[in-house]
């Protein structure tokens, strides 16, 4: 849970979700999945369903009331 | 023209007319409750009327043109671009709802001129956000002309249909102010994702069915279902562009930067953090499905046409009554948009301009009567801006309202952090930023300088140095209000 309340791991796991959409390594992937729908548009959904998660743990555990002093 | 449809929608719109009233009758008549509703929503008003706000015609049209033009990668610039700009709630919006508590904020310039002790500033930032955000302004009622001549099949003209969106935001502005303007945004907000899942569903029935319609999209139109996407407008340089885009102008949208004054409290502005993930998600996908799919049944659109996709496959695939509640959940999108930047353009004119130069004895009252009179002539000059316009909603806005506001985000991160800044490192930045931005805009600056990249990059670049570099060696002013300030509240 100290992990949870550290800004620099906050900094670095968001970091890492922005280059996680960059994918470089997929850039022209265009293969279906599930009913048809590409691999750009589920990879995207991942990305939302993990920012809500982070999101989630970032107010629960990170953003309390004395956090005004940092950025 | 069917009468059922536009039956439907003249309901949702006395809908929208009746919750004004409601909100009239728990307001105040002074300009703290006018134009941010005495700082009193709770984390559902608040995490919808953001989102409302946030989502507007261009989310509905400009997007799914975009979605027709370059293919189904757009999702991820625009959903994940702005579900990941929610962060800003944090390292912007819990200073500003604290600062704007403390000190009785009602527009962003205040608080920026009050923290730099420096009128100039404040009013300069106050001119940025004025210019950028009535183009924005007026694509809404660009937006609102598209669907009214949709949804009458042109009985309605373009013209006339930005006309009446336009008085009826209007109506319901002046009625009740910005609890109003959040009220009915709790209703436009629950239209628009209902509005956008039941278009998806409407749409794909009728291209086949779901997985019909994107294997269709594939096998016909290859280059819209990967990047680079059509005509190759998809590199890597311009998708880092767009993330960044979004993180530094969103918050710098003068109508969301003002509603974290509106928050109760913390929680609410968590909430609505939280939540921007999952909404995102569902808004975005709809517009860029339908508009890519339009490819399919109506291929070869080029200019403005474009951004009629949207309107043109529901009307294609629904019940000409349905016709009528779909569109509702775009004219939701798009007035719940216009009602937030008419107000907030009002306030910072009342405010920054009419107390601070003609009036400085105004009182609240006082103040509450020109800001409604600030409402009536921005909505024609946004209006007036609208029947002029010839370029499609993307064009009109990533030209434009983006960059030009983007290019206060160094400023106002600066302001809320940075012990040294200064108030000439602030409006060097902001003008040294638009300058930049001109050039590009007017092509004195080649393109080429961009390096592929969006000029929001390098424009915010040359912000970010002027503002460091004049800052330290302008040298911090005793007086200066800024991050050290802040740290003692």
């Amino acid at each position: 849970m100290d992990l949870l309340r550290s800004k620099w791991f906050w900094f670095c796991a968001f970091a890492a979700l922005f280059v996680l959409s960059i994918d470089l390594w997929a850039w022209d992937w265009s293969w279906s999945t599930v009913f048809g729908v590409p691999y750009i548009i589920v990879w995207t959904v991942v990305l939302e369903a993990a920012l809500f998660v982070m999101y989630v743990l970032f107010v629960r555990y990170y953003w309390t009331d004395d956090t005004g002093g940092e950025a | 023209m069917d009468l059922l449809s536009v039956g439907v929608f003249v309901v949702y719109l006395a809908s929208l007319l009746a919750i004004a009233l409601y909100a009239f009758k728990r307001s105040k008549s002074t300009s703290d409750d006018y134009f941010v509703a005495s700082r009193s929503f709770g984390p559902i008003v608040l995490f919808l009327t953001m989102a409302a706000t946030n989502f507007s015609a261009f989310t509905f049209f400009g997007f799914a043109g975009a979605a027709y033009k370059f293919g189904l990668a757009y999702y991820g610039i625009m959903g994940f671009g702005t579900g990941f700009m929610a962060l800003s709630f944090y390292f912007i919006g819990k200073r500003v709802w604290r600062l704007g508590k403390e000190h009785g904020y009602i527009t962003p310039s205040e608080l920026i001129g009050d923290r730099l002790k420096s009128d100039s500033a404040g009013i300069i930032f106050m001119a940025v956000m004025v210019v950028f955000t009535l183009p924005y302004l007026a694509t809404q009622a660009i937006g609102g002309g598209i669907a009214l001549d949709q949804l009458t099949d042109g009985a309605v003209s373009y013209e006339l249909g930005a006309v009446i969106v336009t008085f009826v935001v209007l109506a319901y502005v002046l009625i009740g102010g910005m609890r109003a303007d959040a009220y009915t945004d709790v209703l436009q907000g629950v239209m628009m994702i209902v509005t956008l899942i039941a278009a998806v569903g409407i749409v794909s029935a009728g291209l086949g069915g779901f997985t019909e319609a994107n294997t269709r999209l594939a096998v016909e139109f290859p280059e819209l279902v990967s990047r680079p996407g059509g005509k190759g407008f998809f590199t890597p340089q311009i998708w880092i562009s767009y993330m960044l885009l979004w993180t530094m102008c969103d918050p710098m949208f003068p109508q969301l930067f003002v509603r974290f004054y509106a928050a109760r409290d913390e929680r609410a502005i968590k909430f609505s953090m939280m939540m921007y993930a999952p909404v995102t998600a569902i808004l975005f996908l709809g517009p860029v499905l339908i508009g890519a799919w339009g490819n399919l049944q109506f291929p070869g659109l080029t200019g403005t046409m474009t951004d009629n996709i949207l309107p043109m496959m529901v009307g294609e695939f629904a019940p000409a009554w349905v016709l009528g509640i779909m569109l509702s959940g775009a004219f939701a999108a798009l007035m719940s948009t216009a009602d937030s930047q008419l107000l907030v353009l009002s306030s910072m004119l009342t405010r920054d301009v009419y107390r601070k130069w003609l009036r400085k004895d105004a009182d609240q009252r006082r103040e509450f009567i020109v800001g409604k009179v600030l409402v009536v002539v921005l909505a024609l000059v946004g209006l007036g801006i609208a029947l002029s316009s010839v370029e499609t909603l993307f064009e009109t806005l990533t030209k434009t309202t983006f960059t030009g506001l983007a290019v206060l985000f160094p400023t106002t991160v600066a302001v809320l952090y940075w012990k040294r800044v200064t108030k000439w490192g602030c409006m060097a930045s902001i003008l040294a930023g638009e300058l930049t931005y001109a050039g590009f805009y007017f092509k004195v600056i080649p393109a080429s300088m961009s390096y592929g990249f969006l000029p929001v990059i390098p424009v915010v670049a040359v912000s970010v140095a002027v503002l460091v570099i004049v800052s330290l060696v302008a040298g911090r002013e005793p007086d200066a209000g800024t991050a050290e300030a802040n740290a003692a509240h």
